[in-house]
């Protein structure tokens, strides 16, 4: 059944419940009047017989309807008069969202490329990153990393052979960046 | 069912049988189904509106009903209930299926008494 004859039926269905309704009360009024009731009194009691109209209407709609995504709707469409009747609250809202939902989109793309995802790199595992292990050079400065491939490190030359003896090798998984300051320096020993 | 709130239906069932049942006899609309069974029960049973019109919307689309518009002799529109064969076929069980608790029910009653 398509949508527009789930709707047409629905409508219909909801006619039929209002007909059925005026149609009790209006024979409960012709009723009370065949007893001697004024109309006016008639109305009157035959609608406190009958009892809450809306109520029951909706009641018997209710029947027909999905009843938990209708009300879904139903409370949908309220949030969203609300919100457009306060825009302040509205924007404070939205503005809120979107920076908590920023700020955690940018802490994560940080945090993804930095330690969960591997670098871009050929061989990212074997990148190794180089301190210095001499402690008659305390005051040297520290925070230079030497960064190297790990084949290098551990590789036959004696240029790096030399360096291994004063740098100490640690997979930290960083950019080689100071090679050629490496190499100087191991010359230089 | 009956008027007080505690005792809103007599038990699961109860209102739809007599519907069927009455809907049976002839096709009515919603107020004569209403004072038939109020009459047929000598008064014993009286039908809530607030009962009545869900409990037809409801047999109405499990298609034990169905419900033909018409226009009234005061030329105001109706719906007349009339049953469909799958709601004589519900009825027929769920008769079955009365008499059966009716008799174990009056069993343990004259049980109780002895």
């Amino acid at each position: 059944v398509s949508r527009f004859s789930r709707f047409f039926f629905k409508n219909r269905r909801c006619d039929d419940i209002s007909v059925s309704i005026q149609e009790h009360i209006d024979k409960r009024i012709d009723e009370l009047m065949k007893e001697g009731a004024s109309r006016e009194e008639a109305e009157r009691t035959a609608r406190r017989d009958f009892g809450n109209v809306t109520l029951l209407r909706e009641r018997s709609r209710e029947v027909w309807q999905w009843q938990r995504l209708e009300s879904l709707l139903v409370d949908l469409k309220h949030v969203c008069r609300r919100l457009w009747r306060s825009p302040g609250f509205t924007i404070t809202v939205v503005l809120t969202l979107a920076i908590g939902i920023g700020a955690n989109t940018a802490v994560f793309s940080v945090l993804n490329s930095v330690l969960i995802r591997p670098l871009s790199y050929p061989e990212p595992q074997q990148l190794v990153a180089m301190r210095l292990n001499a402690p008659a050079r305390q005051g040297w400065p520290t925070s230079g990393m030497n960064y190297a491939y790990r084949p290098r490190c551990i590789s036959p030359s004696p240029r790096i052979t030399v360096a291994s003896n004063r740098w100490v090798c640690g997979c930290l998984g960083l950019q080689a960046s100071r090679e050629s300051h490496n190499r100087s320096r191991s010359t230089q020993r | 069912m009956a008027r007080n709130p505690e005792h809103r239906d007599l038990f699961p069932g109860a209102l739809e049988i007599m519907i069927l049942q009455s809907l049976r006899l002839k096709p009515m609309h919603g107020y004569a189904l209403v004072k038939h069974i109020k009459q047929v029960s000598d008064n014993l049973l009286q039908v809530e509106e607030g009962s009545l019109y869900p409990a037809l919307q409801r047999m109405l689309k499990e298609g034990l009903l169905e419900a033909q518009t018409g226009i009234s002799a005061k030329g105001r529109p109706t719906r007349i209930y009339r049953l469909t064969a799958a709601g004589i076929r519900h009825l027929e069980s769920e008769v079955v299926r009365f008499e059966r608790m009716f008799a174990g029910f009056t069993r343990v009653l004259a049980a109780a008494k002895a």
